[in-house]
């Protein structure tokens, strides 16, 4: 009990530290990696919620995302609405389409569900692309303005990486309380069996649509964080290849756990950086490390870490005792 | 007379052209243990999927307490208290045997998402107050020395004791078991009929489905017998046991005693 308190005090402490730490980067080019992997982060831990503890895969995440980013892009620009009333309605609308496109395919399993949510990303997509009158078309939306947070302007980058992580923690901090309750529960469980759920007195229909809900009004704060960012939005940021790299990290860093999406995020961020200097041969050494990642790790990066460091500090003694239980089986 | 706890009327399920279920009637009564029994593919754990709400029957309706329904949702049954086993039981590996148990209590756990969020004072008092509750049960049922530990490093009969576990955290007034004693030794069984006996007295009626005659007639209140999907016979133990058509069904052929 004590020690995760202790965790759970430490990871506070280490937002508030990574919050501050944030105003002392110089660099701008650093600045824009790590903002936009933040908002990837978020990206990351929503579709978490349905891939890591509901067991509901989503294909279509990128819709979420986009719906977020045009809602904030053409409130403030077209209704001239305050860009946190814009952020609100960022979470809202996305939320209401998760619940809205969990409706129907709660019902469905495995690929279907995977098929139908994927046709949820690409008509988001055409919207975005074919809606002219109302989302500008493939030139997107420019000039959102820049959000301003106690009178100082989050248009500093510093500022606004500070405000960004800052949404990502309290972000992982609700999905902490929540997964961490009877709520969390009855998702791990739906996941692994739903007839033991309902034999359970979980409402299966009901918990998968407030994961779709909940986990698309995130991904619509993070589309709300990149409007803002970058002060425009076209429809090719929010498409199918957005979506399943969101899948990607998640699965990498170790889907169902509060760690692995953020872990994910972070090294695969570190990678397709690093992996600039190589050119033409980028995006083959990028799939040969994410095959290697999966062949190695299948379970995600965290829970294999995670497992090792355990197996590290368990006295051998244990380990064999554990082994001999085992074996009873 | 007792008071029905559950009402089965008419109840049929057809799969394709079979009826695995033909208007079967049946009745279960507060603080009794009713035996099912019967042949393979009788019908028998299709009736108890009716029972538990797994299974929508093609006719008939059930009648719980005071609500009718024809289309039973199984969560709905929880609610209403009709809590159930698997035969091949349905508990999550890789979770601890507490964390399993902590499922079945999801119905008395604070939801809302305030109180969630903020971890209100009755959050914490409830949560506490149903991680005891499940302690106990554990302890009660023999595995409370083992409910930290995955319930994949459980041998099979602490496996099926905490799913009873489990089932018993809905605080059900019925309760389910659909071949309790498959695959376990003559000595484990008899361990496990004795708590169903236990669970009897602490006011939970038992509807048990069994492949093991013996061990129904020494246990039940009151014995159905299905087969073809029809009820056959109903009664005590010994009504039933000296049942001409019951002994044809599970001898397949005339009696001449």
């Amino acid at each position: 009990m004590n020690l995760q308190r202790l965790k759970f005090w430490s990871a506070i402490l280490l937002g508030l530290g990574s919050v501050l730490a944030s105003l002392y980067v110089q660099n701008m080019y650093l600045l824009n990696v790590i903002i936009l992997a933040v908002i990837s982060a978020i990206l990351a831990v929503s579709v978490n919620l349905l891939v890591g503890y509901t067991g509901q895969i989503s294909l279509g995440h990128a819709g979420f995302y986009g719906i977020g980013a045009y809602t904030v892009a053409l409130l403030t620009t077209r209704w001239h609405w305050s860009i946190w009333l814009s952020f609100l309605a960022a979470f809202g609308l996305s939320g209401l389409m998760g619940l809205v496109l969990g409706l129907p395919t709660t019902r469905l399993r495995g690929h279907f569900l995977g098929i139908a949510t994927l046709g949820f990303g690409v008509i988001v997509n055409v919207v975005l692309n074919n809606w002219t009158s109302l989302t500008n078309g493939p030139v997107g939306v420019r000039g959102i303005p820049a959000p301003a947070l106690f009178g100082i302007s989050l248009e500093y980058k510093n500022f606004f990486l500070g405000f960004a992580l800052a949404c990502l923690f309290v972000i992982v901090l609700l999905v902490y309380l929540v997964v961490n309750s009877a709520v969390g529960r009855a998702w791990k469980c739906i996941r692994r069996d739903e007839i033991a759920a309902q034999v359970s007195g979980i409402n299966v229909y009901g918990y998968k649509l407030l994961a779709f809900a909940f986990s698309g009004g995130i991904a619509g704060i993070a589309g709300a964080l990149y409007a803002a960012f970058m002060t425009l939005v076209s429809p090719e940021t929010f498409d199918l290849n957005q979506s399943i790299t969101i899948v990607t990290t998640t699965i990498l860093g170790g889907a169902g756990t509060l760690v692995g999406p953020l872990l994910g995020t972070g090294i695969l961020t570190l990678i397709s950086e690093w992996l600039r200097n190589f050119h033409e041969l980028r995006l083959v050494l990028y799939g040969l490390i994410l095959v290697l990642f999966i062949v190695v790790m299948p379970q995600g990066i965290y829970p294999f870490v995670k497992k090792h460091v355990q197996l590290w500090f368990t006295p051998r003694k244990v380990k064999i005792q554990r082994g001999s239980e085992g074996r009873h089986l | 007379m007792s008071e029905a706890l559950i009402a089965a009327k008419q109840i049929s399920v057809r799969f394709g052209g079979l009826w695995a279920i033909k208007d079967v009637e049946l009745q279960v009564n507060s603080g009794e243990i009713l035996g099912i029994i019967g042949p393979n593919g009788a019908g028998k754990s299709t009736f108890l999927n009716v029972l538990s709400g797994l299974q929508r029957p093609s006719a008939g309706h059930l009648v719980i307490g005071k609500e009718e329904t024809a289309d039973p949702k199984a969560w709905r049954m929880a609610k209403l208290g009709i809590a159930r086993s698997f035969q091949t039981i349905r508990l999550i590996d890789d979770m601890s045997v507490l964390e399993n148990v902590l499922i079945g209590t999801h119905l008395y756990a604070v939801k809302g998402f305030l109180q969630v969020v903020g971890r209100s004072r009755s959050w914490h008092q409830t949560e506490r107050q149903l991680k005891e509750g499940a302690l106990e049960t554990l302890a009660w049922l023999g595995v409370g020395h083992k409910a930290e530990l995955p319930v994949s490093m459980l041998p099979l009969q602490e496996r099926r004791r905490v799913e009873i576990a489990r089932a018993l955290m809905i605080r059900p007034r019925v309760l389910l078991l659909d071949e309790p004693c498959a695959g376990l030794s003559q000595q484990e069984s008899l361990a496990l009929s004795n708590l169903m006996s236990g669970i009897r007295t602490r006011g939970v009626s038992i509807v048990l489905v069994e492949h093991n005659v013996k061990l129904v007639m020494a246990l039940a209140d009151r014995v159905v017998v299905l087969d073809h999907g029809q009820k056959i016979a109903e009664g005590t133990p010994t009504e039933v046991a000296h049942n001409e058509t019951v002994i044809q069904a599970y001898l397949g052929g005339e009696v001449h005693a």
